[in-house]
């Protein structure tokens, strides 16, 4: 199990890595962590024939607040993000969200961007995206743009990105003044890729429910933000019952959860459920 | 393509090798360096046997590619004991029992050592988080358990 | 007969040099240091490298395996088929 042969580069600017891929096309991959990707290579599912490794765009390394969000360069590693005061100060849900990514080792080397751009069904960062609504910032050929979360992820292992693009920020905007926030996966062990998992932020106002917001992930191709089970609690009175409900029509509503090795799709289906209320709940308690 | 320069440090000894780029990284160290402490276990980042020190952070090796470490300052098991002195941690995992066949070993005790160097005094769960990932099959790993615990005594002034 | 063995209390006693006593493993410090000798270790002069083709149908039965391209590939010393390991075994 060793890769076929490819060419490599490892360009030190955004610039260089833009030109790279214009040049070599569909050929070219970039290489962020590699957690995800080397072991393609090494298992040889995946046969670029130009490896183009971003791990010296320095630029690309950073975590800054912007107003209210957190503006993340996408070459920062896992790590750095999880031991940042800022990140843990202004959006303690994107720090839960990475300390269940893997392991130290992995997030070592796993960058914020790669696990976003690579967009495992079964990954955390792509789901928490979605629940903040956060932005991904893109550099091309053409330019810069940007892509809201909500048009980022296509299907599996699919984002917007053209080929020739990569992403080079995520800003994270901050969750609102007192909102409670959870997020519950299941793995058979602590550090696999989830079976399941929900992500929910909540804001009351007093007993009553003013804002709510869950993402799945592990259910589909995609991360699922769930805009019925939203309205469904938005205005409405915070109780048990309330959450359990919205968990059973969670779960009836998932379209085509997987079955695989791991997990049925109904399987997934109710663990889907059951996250979701348990979200719920803790975002609840959480919430000033 | 042809291969590339890869200069590094190991243990604080210098190295030059020209590898193809897609040599991975612990296959670097073991034929080209003569470094065969770090260990091939699963060859797709799950087993952590491969595991050693970049600049100080744990990283997989067997999913990195040796060219990544141009410019590195690496440690390895072998870079463990100083001068025929074995490292606590050693120390601590042939006193406990920590190992049987030893071939986890090696990747262990590195994740070990970056959990102390940043946490000497870890609890349960932050070892337990620090070697997660990281697999055993002889020692059913409550005898790690120990050896980390007793290492981090021993290395707590 | 010999009083050979009156009581259990004449038995000589002695202190026992390895029963009882933790013993250190003569493998430990090889294996600590990194330097013990696992086989993926072992370079040999000329020594090879063996890849494995499994089929990837089970309970096929196989016509025919053409290697000229594996063969033909650079590096490729020698290729290894069925019909190879039945000229060179004895059934059983």
């Amino acid at each position: 199990m060793k890769p076929a042969p490819f060419d490599y580069y490892a360009p030190a600017s955004v610039a260089e890595t833009v030109a790279l891929l214009q040049q070599h096309g569909n050929e070219a991959k970039l290489l962020a962590g590699g957690q995800s990707l080397v072991p393609l290579l090494n298992m040889r599912l995946a046969r670029p024939g130009v490896v183009v490794d971003i791990n010296r765009v320095e630029e690309l390394k950073y975590i800054r607040a912007d107003g209210d969000s957190l503006a993340i360069g996408a070459m920062t590693n896992q790590r750095s993000a999880e031991q940042s005061e800022l990140v843990r100060e202004r959006n303690p849900l994107l720090y839960a969200a990475i300390r269940l990514i893997g392991h130290p080792q992995i997030r070592n080397r796993g960058t914020i961007g790669g696990s976003i751009a690579h967009a495992d069904p079964a990954a955390e960062l792509p789901a928490l995206v979605v629940v903040l609504d956060a932005e991904m910032r893109i550099a091309g050929p053409h330019g810069e743009r940007t892509v809201a979360a909500r048009d980022f992820f296509v299907t599996y292992l699919t984002t917007a990105l053209a080929e020739g693009e990569l992403l080079t920020e995520v800003r994270f905007p901050s969750l609102p003044a007192g909102a409670g926030w959870s997020i519950q996966e299941m793995t058979r062990r602590h550090g696999d890729f989830a079976l399941a998992g929900a992500i929910a932020t909540l804001t009351l106002s007093g007993d009553t429910i003013s804002e709510a917001r869950i993402a799945l992930f592990g259910v589909g191709a995609t991360p699922v933000r769930l805009p019925d089970a939203e309205a469904r609690l938005a205005g409405a009175r915070l109780e048990q019952a309330l959450l359990a409900e919205v968990g059973r029509a969670v779960s009836t509503s998932i379209d085509e959860p997987l079955t695989d090795i791991h997990a049925t799709a109904e399987y997934r289906r109710n663990l889907a459920g059951v996250l979701t209320e348990r979200a719920l709940i803790e975002a609840a308690a959480r919430a000033a | 393509m042809p291969s590339r320069d890869v200069r590094l440090s190991v243990n604080g000894v210098s190295y030059e090798a020209s590898v193809e780029p897609r040599m991975t990284l612990v296959d670097m160290l073991r034929h080209e360096l003569g470094l065969t402490g770090t260990h091939v276990g699963c060859e797709h980042g799950v087993c952590g046997a491969c595991t050693v020190l970049m600049d100080g952070r744990a990283v997989r090796t067997c999913i990195m590619l040796a060219v990544q470490a141009d410019g590195a300052e690496l440690m390895t098991v072998e870079g463990l004991a100083k001068d025929g002195e074995l490292h606590p941690i050693q120390q601590a995992f042939m006193e406990e029992r920590g190992l049987q066949c030893g071939f986890c070993t090696p990747g262990f005790m590195m994740s070990i050592h970056e959990l102390l160097k940043a946490t000497p005094d870890p609890t349960e769960e932050e070892v337990k988080d620090a070697l997660g990932g990281a697999i055993c099959r002889c020692t059913g790993y409550e005898a790690i358990l120990k050896s980390v615990r007793s290492a981090a005594k021993k290395m707590r002034p | 007969m010999t009083d050979f063995l009156r009581s259990l209390d004449d038995l000589p006693v002695t202190t026992p040099k390895w029963v009882g006593k933790p013993i250190g493993r003569v493998e430990d410090p090889a294996l600590i240091t990194g330097k013990a000798e696992f086989i993926d270790n072992v370079t040999l002069p000329g020594m090879l490298h063996c890849a494995i083709l499994h089929i990837p149908h089970a309970h096929a039965r196989i016509k025919s395996v053409d290697v000229s391209r594996a063969a033909a590939l650079h590096g490729v010393v020698a290729t290894l088929t069925g019909e190879d390991a039945e000229r060179w075994t004895r059934k059983m």
